[in-house]
């Protein structure tokens, strides 16, 4: 138990590393100088007490809650989950896990069962690179007693054998997606379909947890917000007309008027001076004749 | 329209926030403390990036005033919550903005991005588009972003007078529950586009305020294109 629980925490821990390095722009997910922590409780009937470095830090922890995000200073913190009277952290039930957190990264450290049933527990990295306008994200997490999944979005698999404890990221429209996890390769619900909303900016993530012998599969949610980016550019022209007409439509109507109104100006001249040329041409014709 | 969804914009419950961040202040200094006494393990050692956190720990700092840890009770409470978390609900939507010094009076839809992730605007210079994943009017913090076209086949639009809006100019917007909230101009800028600074006008953190959005400037017949954005800046009447 230990040992996959360390195991877990070491490849996280690598993930960590990789995120923090595609990082540009840390998140108000966390703080430049500090890590998020949230800690989900995924082994279904049990309260437990969650110790940190020694000190009891969550007390009587119920299956299904969330507890944080706390903010803490990067660095490493050993956590041990004991039973709720335990008096100190010297019997864990899971751990001790040693857990590596880096400075502007969000973590989920979740308590939950391996495929077999056995209480572990895995540090998650929470993606907090920034979405998109207009798009959120989706994390799902397989952290249930039960074989490889399918995550299926309306009726389709978007995710394919999803193991336990591993997770798919996926990036969507803003929206709300008709969810269900199925076995691997098939498409008969053992959870769901649920209605999860992927807000513009959103990391949300869903985790299938419990147990698929004991019937106790269960959906949880956790949000982690701010990685909303700008609309590339405002396109606010369509025609091109307000480029020649400084303020208004008035105006716009006025220049046009004005410009018929010289048109026809011009024109009314030129018929005139015609008129006048030959008026002129035609004195002198019959001043020549009289002459 | 292309990407017309159910959910709308996320808020976070700032206030909420920071007072969770106030007393974590507590839980931090107490983990501070011990994890200093704690020294990593040598394969993570190994692992580890230089983090100048980890190499000094924070100094000690005394801990409840010098009460016995052997009482198995969280030293500070952390926030639990079923693990059911939600976006926040969107907050109302505009419907309306008046600019009476300029005639400007017009009806508000909201707005996503269209597949070039730019704001979508309707067809038309005589509907305003409201950026649907930003705030609202009512929305704790940040810039109410309303845009419309300067002009569309079949005229100039209103909004091309905002350029001639002044400092100190009254704008009223109206929102889907039928509050009505005060504006006063403080900025009327033109400015290249490649020079917007759109984490700015679109920012959802910062002081409540409206930004009224058009083109301006040259318009480019090859690329349909005006050459800039007018962008108008006003906060909330006092």
């Amino acid at each position: 138990m230990h040992r996959t629980a360390r195991r877990s925490v070491a490849i996280a821990g690598a993930t960590s590393l990789v995120a923090l390095g595609a990082l540009a722009l840390p998140a108000q997910a966390a703080t430049d100088d500090g890590a998020s922590l949230s800690v989900l409780h995924g082994v279904p009937d049990t309260p437990v007490d969650v110790w940190v470095d020694g000190e009891l830090t969550l007390d009587d922890f119920q299956p299904g809650d969330l507890a944080g995000p706390l903010d803490l200073p990067a660095g490493s913190y050993s956590v041990a989950i004991t039973a709720p009277d335990a008096a100190d952290a010297s019997e864990p039930v899971i751990g001790p896990v040693d857990l590596r957190l880096d400075a502007g990264t969000s973590y989920t450290a979740v308590a939950h069962l391996d495929a077999a049933g056995a209480p572990t527990a895995t540090l998650f990295t929470n993606s907090t690179e920034p979405t998109a306008a207009g798009a959120g994200r989706l994390t799902v997490r397989h952290v249930a007693a039960a074989p490889a999944v399918d995550v299926l979005a309306g009726g389709e698999a978007v995710v394919t054998s999803l193991e336990n404890p591993k997770e798919a990221v996926l990036d969507l429209p803003a929206g709300t997606v008709s969810a269900s996890v199925a076995a691997a390769g098939t498409t008969e619900p053992v959870l769901g379909p649920a209605d999860v909303t992927v807000a513009e900016g959103v990391n949300t993530i869903a985790y299938a947890w419990g147990s698929l012998e004991d019937g106790t599969l269960a959906l949880a949610t956790q949000t982690v917000e701010g990685l909303h980016s700008a609309p590339s550019g405002v396109p606010a022209g369509l025609s091109g007309l307000a480029a020649e007409s400084p303020s208004s439509t008035a105006t716009g109507v006025a220049i046009t008027v004005g410009a018929s109104l010289v048109a026809l100006l011009v024109v009314a001249a030129s018929v005139m001076a015609a008129r006048s040329w030959r008026e002129q041409h035609a004195h002198a014709g019959r001043d020549d004749r009289s002459a | 329209m292309t990407l017309r969804t159910h959910a709308g914009p996320a808020h976070p419950a700032r206030g909420a926030r920071a007072g969770l961040r106030t007393f974590l202040g507590a839980v931090l200094v107490t983990a501070a403390v011990v994890a200093g006494c704690s020294p990593p393990s040598g394969d993570e050692a190994a692992d580890a990036p230089a983090s100048p956190s980890a190499a000094t720990p924070p100094a000690p700092a005394p801990l409840r005033g010098g009460a016995g840890a052997a009482s198995p009770s969280p030293a500070t409470s952390v926030p639990v919550r079923p693990a059911r978390d939600v976006p926040e609900p969107a907050p109302p939507a505009p419907t309306r903005v008046v600019v009476a010094d300029l005639g400007i009076d017009l009806p508000v839809e909201p707005a996503g991005v269209d597949p070039d992730g730019r704001m979508a605007l309707p067809g038309s210079g005589d509907v305003a588009a409201w950026y649907r994943f930003g705030p609202a009017p009512a929305s704790p913090a940040g810039a109410t972003v309303v845009a419309a076209h300067v002009d569309d086949p079949d005229g100039v639009g209103p909004f091309a007078r905002l350029a001639e809006a002044a400092e100190g100019t009254s704008v009223e917007v109206v929102d889907a529950t039928g509050t009505s909230f005060t504006y006063t101009v403080t900025d009327v800028r033109s400015i290249a586009k490649p020079e917007v600074p759109l984490d700015e006008l679109f920012d959802r953190d910062g002081e409540r305020r409206l930004v009224l959005v058009t083109c301006g400037g040259r318009w480019d017949p090859d690329r349909r294109s005006y050459s800039d954005n007018v962008v108008v800046t006003a906060t909330p009447e006092q």
